[in-house]
């Protein structure tokens, strides 16, 4: 199977904010705003996102997340997953001394790092 | 309707029960309204702020426009915005705020858990994506509570290193900063430095590295000026080119959120109408 090394947001969405000294960060599976999509692309995205979105990827991904607890929520009836990173906020947005205290864009951060994506899941790309 | 602090979802909830006469065991109903009340109640997060997908709105100046909810008796609910604002709402607009600082997937509200597995999207229109299928379960025994300690006073500048050996100046006045702190250091001090310049830039931002110190301490003295002083002292004394991006400001008190637990049965609500308290709830 090819791959390509392309950003995990190609065609997935993401969402993060802050609960407490927690971060949460939703990503699925992007749906086509002008409605033509192929229906079976679309359950192979989530299929391929599902299984690769795990603890040890997460952790890969965001390396300041290495020592912290990830847990991975599957959601599937949204398309994705629900991760959350305990600990990531220490004592909340007031008290943290983190670059963007409340999370708000791990989802983007993490939408920008480059992953293998099988090339069959991908728009072709013109020539 | 003016209400005490409720969670978000509950400013939804609440007209619903009001409008449907939903008691407390028509779990599915309320955990339908809980996402409903889920999705709107961040606002234009639902209508393409904040959103992932944002190469695919129309992108102006006009304001976003805010989520309604079309709550039906059953819990479920149609979400669209006024025509004519700016952005739209999406599976993917709801989505995003359906994911959004949750903590698994059960929502727990204090009148229901909402499973978040059991919602269903579907477009309903333009600007119009429907939520249905939510199923929910009794609410958990105990009610969350949050707590906001002082924790303290805290301060922070940022510094700007321009060019040739960053390394090097960045040591030299993080080693005259614990010098000059020594006396009465604050309780935390946490450097962190944002992303380092390509060589032989041709901008001079781009040439700079900007190292930010935060310092906390139970006492503002400590943070204020015995530590903006400190920074302001060295730009004469430290490394050349020496720069700050801002002024040295004032030390700012935070809080300290934690969530606690107490037992439902501690918790007696009361409704007063001009002062009278009527009925009782269950």
């Amino acid at each position: 199977m090819s791959t390509s090394r392309v950003p995990l947001g190609t065609f997935v969405h993401a969402r993060s904010g802050d609960k407490g000294g927690n971060a949460n960060i939703g990503l699925w599976v992007r749906q086509d705003p002008t409605g033509s999509e192929d229906p079976e692309r679309r359950s192979a995205r989530i299929d391929w996102l599902l299984g690769f979105v795990t603890t040890e990827r997460v952790r890969e991904l965001l390396p300041e997340t290495a020592q912290l607890s990830v847990v991975v929520h599957p959601l599937a009836n949204l398309g994705g997953v629900n991760v959350i990173v305990e600990g990531l906020l220490g004592d909340g947005v007031a008290a943290s001394t983190r670059f963007d205290p409340q999370a708000k864009a791990l989802g983007e951060w993490i939408r920008s790092r480059l992953v293998d994506v099988p090339d069959e899941l991908l728009d072709p790309t013109p020539s | 309707m003016v209400t005490g602090r409720v969670t978000d979802a509950s400013v939804v909830v609440g007209p619903g029960i009001w409008r449907f006469g939903w008691g407390p065991d028509d779990h599915d109903a309320l955990a339908g309204a809980v996402a409903a009340g889920h999705v709107i109640e961040c606002g234009t997060h639902a209508t393409g702020g904040n959103f992932s997908g944002f190469m695919d709105l129309p992108r102006d100046a006009r304001p976003l426009g805010f989520p309604i909810a079309e709550l039906h008796a059953d819990g479920s609910s149609v979400i669209t915005k006024h025509p004519g604002t700016g952005g739209t709402v999406t599976i993917d607009t709801v989505t995003a705020q359906l994911m959004y600082e949750i903590q698994g997937p059960v929502y727990d509200n204090p009148d229901v858990r909402t499973d978040l597995r059991s919602i269903e999207l579907s477009g309903d229109g333009r600007d119009r994506v429907r939520i249905s299928g939510v199923t929910g379960s009794a609410p958990p025994e105990q009610l969350k509570v949050a707590t906001n300690t002082l924790g303290g006073h805290r301060n922070q500048m940022e510094f700007v290193l321009v060019g040739l050996d960053l390394d090097a100046k960045e040591a030299w006045l993080r080693e005259q900063m614990d010098a000059a702190l020594a006396d009465r250091r604050p309780a935390e001090v946490v450097w962190t430095r944002g992303p380092d310049p390509a060589a032989d830039a041709d901008t001079e931002e781009g040439a700079a590295r900007r190292v930010r110190c935060v310092v906390k301490d139970p006492s503002a003295e400590v943070v204020g000026k015995a530590f903006t002083a400190a920074g302001v002292e060295l730009a004469l004394a430290s490394y050349p080119g020496f720069t700050l991006t801002a002024p040295p400001g004032k030390p700012s008190p935070f809080g300290v959120y934690r969530p606690a637990y107490v037992d439902r049965n501690q918790v007696h609500e009361r409704v007063l109408v001009d002062g009278v308290e009527i009925g009782e709830a269950s």
